[in-house]
């Protein structure tokens, strides 16, 4: 279950200050978790199983990633606090945790601000060319005028027009100068 | 008796005034012609003087012209010395002056020549550079203008289709 969870979530992500975020919130409830301060809430007989809903609930609103807070309350309103139990829910961090820790976040440099859907496409694509996960660690910078500046593997890819502008540039130059 | 003495005295009287006057007269024409004789004698005396003094004038005036005739021909003859060595010096320096004259035309047309050539080929240096920053500038100027009308006119599906162009050639690269 564990997995099928971490996969799903993991799914959305496509930015790395998401990653970023899930890492902090992972962390944040792991903590929570080792402390057993979830695990001695839960456990506590006097409390009904809303009262505890509601816990889990605040708890997980105030995390810092949205697509966690998502993905918990999901498995929350499903089937209740159970995996939020102290094993299960670190069965679960964990998993997610050592999943995320294989997502590649790629410092990608671009012209214009693109919608949450598009850069899911362009996450997406980059995964695909790439064959595992990719997150974009996106920088709008209006000097490229368009096009890309994509890191990866010590590589710097520039595809920006600035670039190819320039390039241009530099071979009329040159053939000015041999003329 | 009286009478004819009387008339005798007077006779005698009148004669002896007449032989008296006849006598100063005599006398004294005697020193007239004395005294002319002698300014007649002076004023020879005193013409042959001046005729002396003329003829000394007159001589000494010669000789001074003489001497000044003299100093005139010697004056004549180095002016005409000087005038010759001059000419022949002038002559000398003129003719070495032409011979440096030529030579420094030569020097300077063969300067003018060089600067001539050197200036051509600077006016050809600076034609060519400055067509090359001209053609430099004109393709600074379109990439500028590139630069600033491009992205206004890039739609925002433009920009996309370049992102994901250039996302497909980190693959194809990495491949490479």
């Amino acid at each position: 279950m564990s997995k099928q969870v971490a996969n799903d979530t993991l799914k959305m992500l496509y930015l790395s200050s998401q990653l970023d975020t899930l890492h902090a919130s992972i962390g944040q409830l792991l903590k929570l978790s080792e402390d057993d301060d979830i695990e001695l809430f839960l456990s506590l007989p006097k409390k009904s199983t809303r009262q505890k809903e509601l816990f889990l609930r605040k708890l997980i609103s105030n995390l810092p990633s949205e697509l966690l807070t998502k993905s918990l309350s999901d498995i929350l309103l499903e089937k209740s606090y159970d995996p939020f139990t102290r094993q299960p829910l670190e069965d679960l961090l964990h998993t997610l945790q050592k999943e995320a820790e294989r997502i590649l976040s790629i410092p990608v440099e671009v012209a214009v601000k693109f919608t949450p859907s598009d850069l899911i496409i362009m996450a997406n694509l980059l995964s695909s060319q790439l064959g595992k996960q990719v997150v974009l660690d996106l920088t709008v910078n209006e000097q490229l005028i368009g096009g890309a500046i994509i890191m990866h593997a010590s590589h710097r890819y520039d595809f920006s027009l600035k670039t190819k502008l320039g390039s241009l540039r530099s071979t009329w130059h040159a053939a000015v100068d041999k003329t | 008796m009286p009478i004819t003495l009387f008339f005798f005295l007077s006779i005698a009287t009148i004669s002896a005034t007449v032989f008296f006057v006849s006598f100063l007269e005599l006398v004294l024409t005697y020193r007239r012609r004395r005294i002319d004789a002698e300014l007649i004698l002076k004023q020879r005396e005193m013409r042959a003087q001046y005729n002396l003094s003329l003829n000394q004038i007159v001589l000494s005036s010669d000789a001074k012209l003489l001497a000044l005739e003299k100093e005139r021909n010697n004056i004549s003859e180095k002016y005409q010395t000087e005038q010759s060595s001059l000419t022949s010096n002038a002559e000398l320096l003129t003719k070495r002056e032409l011979d440096q004259s030529h030579k420094e035309l030569e020097r300077a047309k063969k300067r003018a020549k060089k600067m001539e050539g050197i200036a051509e080929q600077k006016a050809d240096e600076y034609f060519k550079t400055r067509q090359t920053e001209v053609e430099a500038e004109l393709m600074d100027l379109v990439l500028k203008v590139t630069k600033e009308v491009l992205p206004e006119s890039l739609e925002y599906n433009a920009h996309k289709e370049l992102v994901m162009q250039a996302l497909q050639q980190v693959r194809l690269e990495e491949h490479e």
